[in-house]
């Protein structure tokens, strides 16, 4: 027999941990919306807790570009309240719905998977972003660590430990993150047909002009998009995004087109279509479906030739450095990267979800897990 | 300060243990004679001094490793150092410790600019990495105060930030992996030169960590193009008020730039009898505004900003029309220390970060502190993330002046605390405000900290008595209290 516990306030949550404690240890998984549940391994657990009643903005401060919200807050209602002071949170976390056709999540499971998107490179990761956090321990204590404020060196940053930690450690109760303005404009210059598209992936990331993202989409890929341009352009798409003041953004297209102009043909797509490019990247849209789906973060200079030795179909984000790849083959993905690691973002195979980590650094991950969470009650081989 | 009290059996030791650490790094390596550790005595906290046991300075990681190895078995402590240019005494050494120094590892070992990053050892300077990767047009962005001398080793263990950070982030934006080594001699590396090490974040939890965790042996960074132009303004106000509207107006607005310092009167005057970096002396705050980009953003922007300062109410406005007048602009700022050191026999560095829209608030209270303990106050911040720097003005040679200052000090971090901000933003806990831990966190919140620690260290040999301001052993904490657990929802639906 399976608990189901619905916790709607942080000692609910309290509640739940110490019962799991109690007598015999007894396992917990913890969940919000079940947006992500195609990924980590799910173990059968005594108990699930369930935190989508914990729900609802706490703080939100757009002048002080902060918000706060306890973490079983709906994904959905955070972009809400971001879009009406147009603000968003500048590393463009992907949405569950496009990978797994689930929903957009809860704001605690966002942080928990640490889900960014195309604009990582230039703003941060999630963990870059999450200021502070309140939550319930494997040990069935409440703590919290980090704050409101941006700049923080108060204690051990235990905000990074959590963010990507899968709810392995602690159940997160609040998050408190940073807020950005939204740009005034954004373009996108395609170069169509490059055959040295590593290159100018490079060539616009490392340029001074401050790309938002840069991403190649192979020929077949690009013609699944929606946007025309993309869809029907014949050959492969390289994509470099501008975001900023509209007369900057001019000024960074014009000497980005002079750049990439070598490279190949270059066109440039105006705000909606910009839009919907970058939402089908950041969401994996060429990949829907169940196809087991590999997400490799590898040195930008190493990506295209990875990508060549692997069977399935690929395309690439951060100038190189990321490579979605979907492929039914059973095949050693992780031998083919030289530095780097290769998450199973959907699918099974018969591999770890997550890149084992070199002996010593796992060692050392289990001595922090034990620490955080001594009887291994929370998600159970989820990480 | 109380530190912990040295362990009379390790002093007796003393011999033993330089033979030990004499076997791993022969020659120089190893100093032992009192002239020679009085260097190492204090770090950029210098109300506090203590002379170290040994400093040994290590140049290999093999030999780092073999230090830790050994003082490990040994059971003896270690206080890690870098350029010993913290200001919150995070490199203070203990009588009973072995100070480890990384002022050897000065290379640059790789760099990757088709990646946008550079391999360097520890022991190089901050600035250093910049002047690596400078003539291909590259930065390294996080730039305290003190990045002529400060190392990135250092760097990485404190989170050192900068005046850039608003735009570009602190240390641990920038860090894209490190090799360190754990007390028990064991080498790992974290990250590399991709993004986000797959697993738990160790990288992230290491940075900012200030010498508990680890020794780090290298360290990889991510470096940026610079912008094509920068420009600064200055701009007075009337009021404390109307600076501190203006700064809310230029986020509101959403331009985020490049930098935006504030200081107060008494900061502004200090300054500029310092060097003549063209401020204003009938303006109440002054603001000290960069922005970088394309040039048709900096011209795009600097109106912006022009409209919004005018609009508050500025009663001076200038905006930098070569290279060489926006460092002029730069320069008071830049000089804050040795300017209130003019105007001073000493003064205290304090760093406390609050919410910006309690900068007016929080400076007249803070007046009201300056009157009360009869001491001078001059204030420079980090306006655009409200970072505050409040300069203590007192003189050591007058009896209890030193402990009103550092009364004084800890009161106004109490006050960023309450408010809503923290108590440090960027120089770190160290030993400096390690007793104030506990206006900040629970109990249990310090104990989930050290846990992480008992994790790496779990005899708690790294650093002891800094950061946490009371000493728990691994084991104690690591007891369960559990008390009886209830089903907390007995008639809800199972399945």
């Amino acid at each position: 027999m399976r608990e189901l516990i619905k916790a709607h306030t942080s000692d609910d949550v309290l509640d739940a941990v110490q019962w799991a404690l109690s007598d015999t240890p007894k396992t917990l998984e913890v969940t919000g919306l079940g947006s992500k549940q195609g990924l980590g391994t799910r173990s059968q657990t005594d108990g699930v807790l369930d935190l989508s009643g914990l729900s609802g903005i706490q703080l939100y401060e757009p002048e002080e570009l902060v918000m706060s919200a306890r973490a079983g807050t709906p994904v959905g209602e955070i972009q809400a309240a971001l879009d009406e002071a147009n603000q968003m949170m500048a590393f463009e976390p992907w949405a569950p719905q496009g990978l797994y056709g689930t929903n957009d999540g809860t704001i605690g499971g966002l942080f928990a998977a640490a889900q960014a998107g195309p604009r990582r490179p230039l703003a941060g990761a999630a963990r870059d972003h999450l200021l502070g956090f309140h939550a319930v321990s494997g040990r069935g204590e409440a703590f919290k660590s980090g704050g409101r404020v941006v700049k923080n060196v108060t204690g051990f940053d235990l905000s990074k430990l959590m963010a990507g930690s899968m709810g392995t450690l602690a159940v997160l109760t609040d998050v408190a993150f940073k807020v950005l303005p939204k740009a005034e404009k954004s373009r996108t210059i395609l170069l169509l047909g490059a055959v040295d598209f590593g290159q100018a992936m490079r060539t616009a990331q490392n340029s001074p002009y401050e790309v938002s993202g840069v991403a190649h989409l192979p020929f077949a890929i690009a013609q699944r998009s929606e946007v025309s341009y993309v869809s029907r352009a014949g050959t492969s798409v390289t994509a470099v995004r501008v975001e900023g003041p509209g007369p900057s953004v001019e000024a960074r297209c014009q000497a980005l087109k002079t750049l990439l102009s070598p490279f190949g043909a270059v066109e440039e797509l105006h705000t909606t279509n910009t839009e919907t490019l970058w939402r089908e990247i950041r969401d994996v849209h060429f990949f829907a479906g169940d196809q087991p789906l590999w997400r490799l973060s590898v040195p930008p200079t190493s990506g295209p030739d990875i990508a060549k030795s692997l069977s399935g179909e690929h395309f690439f984000d951060w100038a190189g450095g990321l490579i979605w790849l979907a492929s039914d083959t059973q095949q050693d993905v992780r031998q083919r990267l030289d530095g780097g690691h290769a998450t199973l973002m959907r699918g099974s195979q018969d591999v770890p979800v997550f890149q084992p980590p070199a002996d010593g650094v796992a060692a050392l991950m289990g001595r922090v897990k034990d620490a955080f969470d001594p009887h291994a009650i929370l998600n159970p081989n989820r990480l | 300060m109380k530190m912990p009290i040295p362990d009379a059996k390790t002093i007796a030791r003393r011999a033993e243990i330089i033979d030990r650490l004499r076997a791993i790094v022969p020659g120089e390596g190893v100093i032992v004679d009192e002239s020679e550790l009085r260097t190492f005595e204090c770090d950029g906290l210098m109300a506090y001094r203590q002379l170290p046991m040994v400093v040994v300075l290590p140049s290999t990681t093999a030999q780092v490793s073999g230090i830790l190895k050994a003082c490990h078995e040994l059971g003896v402590k270690i206080v890690p150092r870098g350029a010993g240019t913290g200001l919150s005494g995070g490199a203070l050494p203990l009588a009973d410790a072995v100070t480890v120094g990384l002022g050897k590892f000065k290379a640059v070992l790789d760099i990757d600019y088709e990646n946008r990053c550079a391999v360097v050892q520890p022991g190089v300077t901050n600035k250093a990495i910049t002047e690596a990767v400078q003539d291909q047009g590259y930065y390294y962005a996080p730039d305290p105060s003190s990045k002529i001398a400060c190392t990135i080793g250092g760097n990485v263990a404190e989170n050192a930030g900068g005046m850039h950070c608003l735009k570009y982030g602190l240390t641990t934006n920038n860090v894209l992996g490190l090799e360190m080594v754990l007390m028990d001699g064991e080498v790992i590396r974290l990250g590399g030169k991709h993004m986000d090490a797959g697993g738990l974040d160790l990288l992230g939890a290491v940075t900012g960590s200030e010498g508990l965790l680890g020794i780090i042996t290298e360290v990889t960074v991510r470096i940026l193009k610079q912008p094509d132009t920068a420009k600064a303004l200055l701009v007075g106000f009337p009021s404390v008020e109307a600076g501190g509207a203006c700064v809310a107006n230029i986020i509101g607005a959403g331009i985020i730039p490049g930098a935006m310092e504030m200081m107060d009167k008494m900061a502004i005057g200090a300054m500029q009898q310092f060097v003549d970096s063209g401020y204003p002396l009938d303006v109440q705050s002054l603001l000290v505004v960069e922005l970088d980009g394309p040039e048709a953003e900096v011209t795009y922007l600097t109106e912006r900003v022009r409209t919004i300062a005018e609009g508050v109410g500025s009663t001076f406005l200038r905006v930098s029309e070569t290279e060489q007048e926006r460092q002029q602009f730069w320069l008071g700022r830049m000089s804050a220390f040795p300017s209130v050191g003019r105007i001073s026999p000493d003064y205290m560095t304090m760093d406390g970060t609050i919410p910006r829209h309690q900068l007016t608030n929080v400076l007249a209270r803070m007046n009201g502190l300056a009157t009360k303990y009869g001491l001078r106050v001059a204030n420079v911040f980090h306006a655009g993330d409200g970072n505050l720097h409040p300069l203590i003005l007192y003189d050591a040679n007058q009896p209890g002046e030193l402990d009103k200052a550092e009364a004084f000090g800890h009161d106004i971090l109490r006050l960023c605390v309450e408010v809503g901000g923290v108590l440090s933003g960027e120089h770190g806990i160290g030993v400096e405000k390690r007793d104030l831990m506990g206006e900040m966190f629970t109990e249990d919140d310090l104990l989930h900290q050290q846990r992480l620690k008992c994790a790496f260290d779990a005899n708690g040999l790294l650093n002891p008595g800094k950061v946490f301001p009371t000493l728990n052993r691994c084991a104690e904490m690591g007891r369960m209290h559990i008390k009886d657990g209830k089903l907390p929802f007995p008639d809800i639906p199972r399945f």
